[in-house]
Parts: C-alpha cells; sequence; structure tokens
C-alpha cells in the first residue's frame, strides 16, 4: 500500500514579540495563520468539537466516577481525576467511564466468530493468530474429527494432527472460553465452522467490523458468478469464498434424515486442502467482494452485512459504466459514498 | 537580539512540522509520518502481539522494542548504516526506554510492542523526530500512553556573544547545519508536565547555558505537542465523521 | 564485561548496558575532544598512532559508568608516548630507555556523573542518589548521566527514559556533578602525582634492570 503524503501545511511563523527570558520560562508566539490549530483551550473532555479525548487529557476531576478501560488515575492529584491513555470517543456506563480508540487490536470476547491462521502445530492443539495480543488455541478435542461429531477422540488421530490442520492453514472458529489473562481458546464445533479454502483471506481493522447476530454471509452475486460466502470474522481478517451447498445445507436443515451419512461425506471434504475448480466468474465477483469491503474500511464505514450488500451493488454500477477498479483510490470513495447513499434512501 | 539564522527563522522559530496519522494501511496497527523541516521520519507500531522471541516474554508487562532503520540516502553522505552500528543501537535503546516509562506496559501481560521507524531524510533533531513519531504512532495503534511524549531540540549560539554577561540566545529546532557547528541537545517531555522523560546532549557547553537551553527546549516541546495534538483530534474527527455516516 | 564482575554477565553476548557504555564514554571522551586528535598524528595525512583502551570490570556493584570513566580518564593522563622524530621520509620510535616518553595531550577531563532517580518522596520530590549501588540501580525508576569537566563545562547529557523528571531537578544534579567532579578530579590529579613520584623513582630502577639484562 503506498504511503499517503497530503500536502504540507502553511507555514508557521514566530511572532516578533517576545518576553525578556526568566529563569525557566522563555515565551514562544507563535502566528497563528491557517490550518494548524494552535489554541491552547484548557483541555476538558465534553467541550472539545468532536468528542475526542487524546492521551494526557484530564477527562473528569469529579470523583462519582470510575475509572475504564483506557483511561488511568492522576499520580499528581493523588487519584482524584481521570486521566485518557487512548485517543478516543468517552463511554460512559453507569458510573464507569471509559475510553474507545479510534483503532485497536482485537480482544476475543466469547462466542466471537473469528477467523485465524495456524501458526503452529503442537501435540495435542494448534496455536492460531486472530489478529488479538496473544495467539488463540484449538485443542484438538475442540474440532470436529472425521467420521461424525460423535466420535471418540483417538490416539490416531493425536498423531495425524497435522492432516486436519497444518501450519498455515485458514480457518473460522468461535472464541469459546477466555482465561484471565485474555487468552482465547476457539472450537469448531459446528459444521458451520472448519478450515476455509476456496477463496481468498484479506484483512481489516477490527474496529471496523460491525457486531451481528451472523458473520456469515451468502451473497449471490451477478455476472454468473454464482452464490459467495463471505465470513466476517469479529478479529477483522475476512475470507471469501465461493458458496459450498453440502456444509450449509446440513446445517441450516438440521433436521433432515440424512443428516448422518451428509456429515460423514462433508467431514471427508472438512479438511481438505485442495481448491474446488473456480470458474472465472466467479472469481471476479469475489474479488470484487474483496475490494468493497477493503473500500469501506478504509473509507471508515463499519463494515456488516448490510453494507456489503449496498457496497456491492454500488460497484456493480460503477462496473457497469466501464470504470475499472482496484478497490482502492476516487473510485473506491465513488463506492463507499453510493453505498452510503443507498442506506440512507432504505 | 535581532537577527535571523542560516536558515531564516528566528532562535525561538519552530521548523514546519507536518504529521500524519495512519499512513500505512496493512501490516501495522499504527503508523505516522512526521516531517520536521526536511528531517523525514516514518514510524510504524506492531502490537500488543505475541513476542518474537522467548527472550522477550515478560510476565507481568509488555516487552518494548525499537526497530531504527537509516536510510542510506538520508544524510548528505551515502552511508549505509547496519544494525549494530553504534548510532542506530543508541537510538533504539534511547527510544525503547523512553516509551518503556510511558506505555502502559503493565496492561498487556506477555505481549510485544514493537516500534520500526525508518530515517527518510535528515536535516537535524533526527532524535526529537523519531520519538515524536512513535508517539503519534502508538496512538494511532491504540496502545495507552500516559500521555504524549514531544521531543524537540535547543542549540546553543556561539556568534553573538559578547563579555557583557549577556548570554546569546538559544536556538530552537536546530538543523543539521547549526547542529554540526554549535552546541544542541534533544529535550523530551511527558505531555504539558514539563517533566523530562529524555535528555540527550553531546556536545560540551557551559553548564550556566545548559539551563536556558532546556527551557528553550521544552517551551519548544510543548508547542510540538500542541500541534502533534490538533492533528490527531483531526484524524480522529475525520475518522469518526465517516463512521458516524 | 564477563561473568567475573557480576553473574548477571554473559560471555559474548554484548548486553544494552555494554552499549551504553560504550557511546556514553565514546560522547564524553572523544565528542567533547578531551584528546587532542592532532597531537596524535605522526605524518600529516598519512600516519598516525592508534589508541585503545580496553576495559575489565572485575566486579559490578553498580555506576559501572562513572568508574569507567575515572579510570580511562586516568589511563590516557597517565599514559606516556614514546617520541618519534621524523627526518624526510624516515620515522625513528625512540625507546623509552633512550627518550623520556611524554604525556598525551589532555585538553580537560570529562568526568561522568551518574544519578539515579529512585521515585518521588511524599512531598513529591524526586529522590536522586548519586554513584548508586547495584542494589539501588536495581530499584531506580530512572537515571542520567551528565559528563561535566572541572571548568563546569558539561561534555554529554543523557536521560533515556525512565521517570520523567522536573527540569529544575535535572539542572540541580548538573550542577552538583560540578561540584563533584572537581573534587573527583582533584583525586584523579593526587593519583597522578604520587604515582609520578614511585614512577620517576621506579624508572631508574627499570632502566637499570633493562640495562643488566642487557649485559647478561
Amino acid at each position: 500500500m503506498p504511503i499517503q503524503i497530503i500536502s504540507p501545511a502553511p507555514f508557521v511563523t514566530a511572532a516578533d514579540d517576545y518576553d525578556e527570558e526568566h529563569e525557566g520560562g522563555v515565551r514562544l508566539d507563535f502566528d497563528n495563520d491557517g490550518d494548524v490549530l494552535m489554541d491552547e483551550a484548557p483541555r476538558r473532555a465534553g467541550g472539545q468539537a468532536g468528542g475526542i479525548v487524546t492521551p494526557g487529557e484530564v477527562v473528569t476531576d469529579d470523583p462519582q466516577w470510575m475509572r475504564g478501560h483506557g483511561t488511568y488515575l492522576s499520580p499528581a492529584t493523588s487519584g482524584q481525576s481521570i486521566i485518557s491513555s487512548l485517543a478516543g470517543t468517552i463511554s460512559k456506563t453507569n458510573k464507569l467511564l471509559s475510553i474507545r480508540a479510534l483503532k485497536f487490536r482485537y480482544i476475543p470476547e466469547i462466542g466471537d466468530l473469528v477467523v485465524g491462521r495456524i501458526l503452529e502445530v503442537q501435540t495435542k492443539r494448534w496455536r492460531v493468530d486472530i489478529a488479538a495480543p496473544h495467539s488463540a488455541t484449538l485443542l484438538l478435542s475442540s474440532i470436529n474429527l472425521p467420521g461424525g461429531i460423535l466420535r471418540k477422540r483417538t490416539s490416531t488421530d493425536e498423531l495425524q494432527i497435522r492432516t486436519f490442520f497444518s501450519e498455515g492453514d485458514l480457518l473460522v472458529a468461535e472464541v469459546q472460553t477466555l482465561s484471565n489473562d485474555g487468552l482465547a481458546s476457539l472450537h469448531t464445533r459446528s459444521l458451520k465452522y472448519g478450515k476455509l479454502r476456496n477463496g481468498v483471506f484479506m484483512t481489516i481493522d477490527a474496529g471496523m467490523v460491525r457486531r451481528m447476530k451472523s458473520h456469515v454471509l451468502t451473497l449471490p452475486t451477478s455476472n454468473g458468478g454464482g452464490d459467495v460466502d463471505i465470513y466476517l470474522g469479529v478479529n477483522g481478517y475476512i475470507y471469501i469464498a465461493k458458496h459450498t451447498t453440502p456444509l450449509t445445507e446440513s446445517t441450516t436443515e438440521g433436521k433432515s434424515v440424512s443428516i448422518t451419512r451428509l456429515e460423514e461425506e462433508a467431514s471427508e471434504a472438512i479438511y481438505s486442502n485442495v481448491n474446488e475448480e473456480i470458474s472465472p466468474e466467479t472469481r471476479g465477483e469475489i474479488a470484487r467482494i474483496a475490494c468493497v469491503i477493503a473500500a469501506l474500511a478504509k473509507g471508515g464505514v463499519k463494515v456488516d452485512e448490510e453494507m456489503v450488500e449496498l457496497g456491492y451493488e454500488a460497484a456493480l454500477e460503477e462496473f457497469l459504466q466501464g470504470v475499472e477498479w482496484g478497490g482502492d483510490g476516487e473510485a473506491g470513495k465513488r463506492v463507499v459514498a453510493a453505498a452510503l447513499a443507498k442506506r440512507r434512501l432504505s | 537580539m535581532e537577527g535571523l539564522r542560516n536558515d531564516g527563522r528566528r532562535w525561538n522559530e519552530l521548523r514546519r512540522i507536518h504529521c500524519q496519522l495512519s499512513t500505512s494501511s496493512t501490516n501495522a496497527d499504527g503508523s505516522s509520518y512526521i516531517e520536521q523541516g526536511f528531517t523525514k521520519v516514518l514510524c510504524n507500531v506492531t502490537g500488543p502481539a505475541e513476542p518474537s522471541s522467548r527472550q522477550k516474554v515478560k510476565q507481568d508487562s509488555a516487552t518494548v522494542t525499537c526497530e531504527v532503520y537509516f536510510a542510506a540516502f538520508s544524510g548528505t553522505d551515502r552511508i549505509k548504516r547496519g544494525r549494530n552500528d553504534k548510532k542506530v543501537q543508541e537510538l533504539q535503546t534511547a527510544i525503547q526506554k523512553t516509551f518503556s516509562s510511558v506505555i502502559l506496559t503493565h496492561l498487556f501481560s506477555r505481549s510485544e510492542i514493537t516500534i520500526s521507524i525508518h530515517i527518510l531524510s535528515q536535516d537535524g533533531g533526527t532524535l526529537a523526530a523519531c520519538i515524536n513519531a512513535a508517539t503519534l504512532a502508538l496512538i494511532d495503534a491504540g496502545i495507552p500512553l500516559k500521555d504524549y511524549v514531544c521531543a524537540c531540540t535547543a542549540g546553543q549560539s556561539t556568534s553573538i556573544f559578547d563579555n557583557e554577561g549577556s548570554s546569546p540566545d538559544p536556538w530552537l529546532d536546530v538543523n543539521y547545519l547549526e547542529e554540526s557547528d554549535i552546541p544542541s541537545l534533544t529535550v523530551a517531555t511527558v505531555g504539558d508536565s514539563e517533566k523530562i522523560v529524555a535528555l540527550s546532549m553531546e556536545n560540551k557547553v557551559r553548564i550556566e547555558r545548559l539551563e536556558a537551553m532546556i527551557a528553550v527546549g521544552i517551551s519548544g516541546c510543548a508547542k510540538v505537542r500542541g500541534i502533534m495534538d490538533s492533528e490527531v483530534r483531526r484524524h480522529g474527527k475525520e475518522k469518526l465523521e465517516a463512521q458516524g455516516e | 564485561m564477563g561473568p567475573m564482575a557480576s553473574p548477571s554477565f554473559e560471555v559474548g553476548r554484548p548486553t544494552d548496558l555494554d552499549h551504553t557504555l560504550s557511546r556514553l564514554l565514546e560522547k564524553s571522551i572523544r565528542r567533547s575532544t578531551a584528546l587532542d586528535l592532532e597531537s596524535l598524528c605522526i605524518v600529516t595525512a598519512q600516519r598516525v598512532w592508534s589508541l585503545r583502551a580496553d576495559l575489565h570490570f572485575l566486579s559490578h556493584d553498580g555506576n559501572l559508568i562513572d568508574t569507567a570513566c575515572i579510570a580511562t580518564i586516568t589511563a590516557l593522563a597517565h599514559f606516556r608516548l614514546p617520541v618519534i622524530t621524523v627526518s624526510g621520509e624516515d620515522i625513528t620510535i625512540h625507546p623509552v630507555t633512550e627518550r623520556v616518553p611524554v604525556p598525551l595531550s589532555l585538553l580537560h577531563w570529562p568526568i561522568c556523573v551518574t544519578f539515579s532517580f529512585l521515585g518521588e518522596d511524599d512531598d513529591g520530590e524526586m529522590v536522586c542518589v548519586v554513584d548508586a549501588t547495584a542494589q539501588e540501580e536495581a530499584l531506580r525508576e530512572g537515571d542520567m548521566t551528565v559528563t561535566v569537566n572541572k571548568n563546569g563545562e558539561v561534555c554529554q547529557i543523557s536521560k533515556s527514559g525512565g521517570v520523567p523528571v522536573e527540569a529544575e531537578t535535572l539542572m540541580k544534579c548538573a550542577r552538583m556533578a560540578a561540584e563533584k567532579v572537581k573534587g573527583i578530579d582533584k583525586l584523579i590529579a593526587a593519583a597522578l602525582r604520587d604515582d609520578e613520584v614511585v614512577r620517576n623513582k621506579g624508572n631508574l630502577d627499570w632502566l637499570k634492570e633493562g640495562k643488566s639484562e642487557n649485559e647478561r
């Protein structure tokens, strides 16, 4: 990604007048000619435009508030005032005052759907990168073993651990438990979860994925692309793949008669590393969706089901006008703007 | 007292500062770019993440690692500085120590925060620009800091010296020519507390002059902080507006 | 720095302290032009003396930087360079037995004083300690090294990170360093003077020994 360098700010010049210097006190007066804001307004939260606090800013002196995330107590005033340690917005829950940073690493929570990548294979477990401060663990006992859900884990499975997931494999999983210090443990004990293939992997900032009821979307695409599955990991990892029928069928229909047989068949394919044949049309649409998501995230718009659909529509319209597009630059901004306009209409 | 420096500035005049957040959108949790005059520095912050080696694991706090890269074309002479170059090592240690005391590391046990700094162009005040860039990148990465760390240089001019006891003006924010000519120091403060977290001087200067230099440096830091803060706010506002739609 | 000084030092692995130390000494002594480098020149742009200071730490109980600095300065002041005569292309290095070697031209003696900050006391006043022991160093929250010579010229200041400190406290430290240095300077001078006496006497003995060896 190229480095963005915007045009330089106007020059800041020094004013002529200054006081005779005294011990420890040199006055520096600067003209304010243009964009560089120099107003030294009393640094108090709330009164600031945009509602943003920055590190070191006193959020409140009021002792009734409790200190939450992103803040610390000032040692100078013996813990009276709450000071921000992040640049972000204030959020108040009852008496708890916390700061939400504009951008932050993913902090796992139980029940989150995440997309991850296997970092390391250990005995009986995998270490999975989920873009969090610590890598998550996936125990051999919390995956679906081939041959039906209820099969007992054997020592052969332990020896064959690499045949399920090996280093570099992508998977979709759910955060099962969290330890005291925030270490996540994952599970893939559902046919919705498991190894990912037949598609592309991309990352956006973790905060850019809106938490939804379902993070797996199936989008019917045009141009002969067929259906495309989108796994919107809460951790900002996203996988976009060709829609695969048997897996989702069995989970959505749940109680079909042939479920066991279906699952057996499915489970054979579950840990396959071979991609299916994907038509150029599907590839094109997958790429387009990836571009839409990248453009949305870049434009600062939270990614959710609605925005992906609207963005995709907008991108199609842009495409019909004969514009080449790589998800970046002006066209990207246009698509995002069009998608936002559509949302306002609906 | 009147008189301009070789680049037309007054004694208390900062060079143009241009800073930017989130400059590289991939592979880094936070990034920044800062220009102070012709000194140009790019900074990426990764973390808190799994430590890259076992040695770096601390049970009760995060490890701060700093990597500094000098571009071979950054100075007037084309010098390739390797990883083991003394100047590189010194900068790394200075930045790492400075930020270890300002980042609230106790919140991220057993993890590592990596600050990697690329110096694209040097025109005096390299350490100061590096510290400022790192502060911005850390803020962008959403890593909790006690406060801004802002750095600035100050020099001691020798040209307007007279024997009457009145000392010559200290110069704020020295450029490369001045830096190689006159004694100068780099001072880094935490927020607007006027408390010094890092101070470095490499030349000989009378102890009586030191105080004025430090004072000017601190005032410069406060100004730099204002500029950086307004950029952070501008960036944050932009981002909020995009999200709010 | 080997495990002899302290068990925490490992062989062959330079620590951060190593880097800090060598950089500080270099900044203090070389960059402050304490040593007149021109005097080490034999033939302009062709031949020069090369000086090398090796420091070995025998025991580590804190304040390595100051100790190392004092040791280096004393060694440099104590060092005598053989006399040379240049005639045309020929360079003769006179053995010490022939001509009395000359001292290096040290312009001033920069001396490091390291302050350790042990945090604030109840009144919010920073507690500073000079010449900290290893134990105090383990406890400190920040440190600063000031290099001053006896003329009150500050050659180098370095405070990287650690606890934030008021500028006023730092200035107080710098002034205190200037005072301390005067004392240290006197100590070094006295030691050198004492040595001079012994050396002058010893030198003759040594000369005699050398001669008797030759005769043998």
